[in-house]
């Protein structure tokens, strides 16, 4: 399913969201990346139909989220697994995705097809033997997990995830980024995250988004080719000059070696290094440090 | 098409979930149970009179405590949602809301009724073996239907909408308050809802349709199914509001 968002803008009061968001998400992994406050939950509670947008359209498919019927339609076929994920403590696992089941009108009156679609759920999640445990004990990977199993139940067209992993230690993040690749197929994906690798692992197309705009949009080739040149590593005990992004540090016996982000060679011993993802991300963020924000800053 | 699909497989899914709530907090019910006994321990004269006379005097006392136990600790049924932050997934949901919050209304009821129904199962067997008439059990279904949940219906539906507007705290208070002012305080003492068709204890009701006199003389038996109509529409009416402020909430995100 295709979603089109056209000038999409977000005003809570004085503050404004979001301005002018124009973004195209086609089927396949679609990342959203941006710095906290960016407004990326803001995007993701629109698209999941939680919040309207003060001004502008979206459309996913032949619904018009702006009105309420098709809004209702559309919630058929999406699962949304926010940031701030809560649930019922009291609930187990199984109780809690069968009610929710219920809700989303999965087999409302087959309880023996739905109880089979929590039960394979529950498996894909590797949360089986704690089915029957309340959700108040669970892990923040566990209840992650039941996080997507409860987005998962009504088998959606459009997955919304926010922020899956964060908070999550590296073998639950890889665990979660290899249960969204597996359901990526031809199902539309929006993941939203602040973590670069996540989207570096899995998704194709993104957007960053900066202070309310959309700062780029297009692949992830495109945004690592803007640090193109850019990228350098050096090994000095010197200063670096301020404007120098540094992306890592590393401590050496002899002196300290950096990563750094600079449209010039930093220092006369850096040596040109092979951009990444984060790296690109960090050039298109110098880039817009003094630049006005652009509604369709990227190309495909 | 299958009556339980749709709407209301949804409600009643909601109701299930209420249910299933309290029975996993066995001290929920455990302290509703205790309140709805308490007045059978205090009160005296229990069977003295016809048996109509004790079963449904009783009933009233009985219906004295429990009911304000079911509004404070149920209080937070519906808010909860927001207050622990599941609302943000329910929103998304493709169901109607209204579906939930009426199967909510019923699994409250329920769940408030239960405990005070054992309670009131086990008095009436008392009942019936201290006047060895069977029809005291019978007599006692009766008045628990015609005084306690009619009552109850109007206290649930305060419970869920109440919060929703004055937050859960002041509505506690100000709950208790209003069960003392409205159903306990004689009117000639101080102008209340006591001992009209609004009062939710049940008083007006039983003594209208089972033609029994609490000692204020005799209430019309149209009194009884005004006050009985009442208390319902009273708590179909406050649960509609609460159901059209979702839908403008919702509208208005």
């Amino acid at each position: 399913m295709i979603i089109e968002m056209t000038s999409v803008s977000k005003v809570f009061g004085r503050t404004r969201a979001l301005e002018g968001v124009d973004l195209t998400v086609t089927p396949g992994m679609f990342g959203l990346l941006g710095a906290n406050g960016a407004g990326k939950t803001t995007l993701m509670r629109l698209l999941a139909g939680v919040l309207r947008p003060t001004s502008g359209s979206i459309r996913a498919g032949a619904w018009q989220l702006t009105r309420a019927a098709d809004r209702r339609e559309f919630q058929r076929v999406l699962g949304y697994l926010p940031q701030d994920l809560r649930l019922y403590p009291d609930m187990t696992a199984r109780a809690l995705l069968d009610y929710i089941a219920i809700l989303k009108g999965v087999a409302v009156a087959d309880r023996r097809q739905r109880h089979d679609t929590v039960d394979a759920l529950l498996e894909t999640v590797a949360l089986s033997d704690a089915a029957q445990r309340k959700l108040g004990g669970f892990s923040g990977g566990m209840l992650r997990r039941v996080g997507i199993a409860q987005a998962l139940l009504n088998n959606p067209a459009v997955l919304i995830v926010d922020e899956p992993t964060a908070g999550l230690d590296p073998e639950e993040r890889l665990r979660f980024r290899n249960i969204l690749s597996r359901l990526a197929g031809d199902r539309t994906i929006i993941l939203s995250t602040h973590i670069v690798e996540d989207i570096a692992a899995t998704c194709r197309q993104l957007a960053v988004l900066r202070s309310g705009h959309v700062a780029y949009f297009g692949d992830t080739a495109g945004l690592i080719r803007r640090a193109a040149g850019r990228v350098w590593t050096v090994e000095t005990n010197d200063l670096l000059p301020p404007e120098t992004t540094i992306v890592s540090t590393m401590t050496l016996t002899h002196a300290t070696r950096y990563r750094v982000v600079t449209p010039h060679r930093p220092h006369p011993a850096a040596v040109p290094a092979e951009p990444g993802l984060e790296d690109g991300y960090l050039s298109l963020m110098q880039d817009q440090q003094d630049a006005r924000p652009t509604s369709r800053a990227g190309a495909r | 098409m299958n009556p339980f699909s749709g709407n209301l497989g949804i409600a009643l899914a909601a109701a299930r979930a209420e249910v299933s709530a309290v029975w996993h907090r066995p001290g929920t019910a455990a302290a509703i149970a205790a309140l709805a006994a308490f007045p059978f321990l205090t009160y005296h004269h229990l069977f003295d009179g016809s048996l109509a006379k004790v079963v449904i005097r009783q009933t009233y006392y009985m219906n004295t405590f429990a009911p304000v136990a079911v509004g404070v600790i149920f209080a937070d049924r519906f808010v909860r949602d927001r207050l622990l932050g599941v609302r943000e997934i329910l929103d998304t949901l493709p169901t109607s809301p209204a579906a939930r919050i009426w199967g909510r209304f019923a699994g409250v009821i329920a769940t408030g009724a239960l405990p005070i129904f054992v309670v009131w199962l086990a008095q009436a067997a008392h009942i019936a073996l201290v006047t060895h008439r069977a029809a005291a059990l019978g007599l006692a279904m009766a008045s628990f239907v015609v005084g306690v949940l009619p009552g109850l219906a109007a206290v649930c539906g305060l419970c869920l909408a109440g919060p929703a507007l004055l937050g859960l705290p002041l509505f506690r208070v100000l709950f208790v308050c209003y069960w003392f002012w409205g159903n306990l305080i004689p009117s000639q003492l101080f102008p209340s809802p006591s001992g009209t068709w609004a009062t939710p204890i049940g008083g007006i009701a039983l003594s209208g349709i089972f033609h029994v006199d609490f000692g204020d003389g005799r209430v019309a038996a149209v009194d009884g199914i005004g006050s009985v109509s009442v208390l319902v529409i009273a708590g179909l009416v406050l649960v509609s509001a609460l159901q059209y402020s979702e839908r403008r909430r919702r509208a208005t995100a």
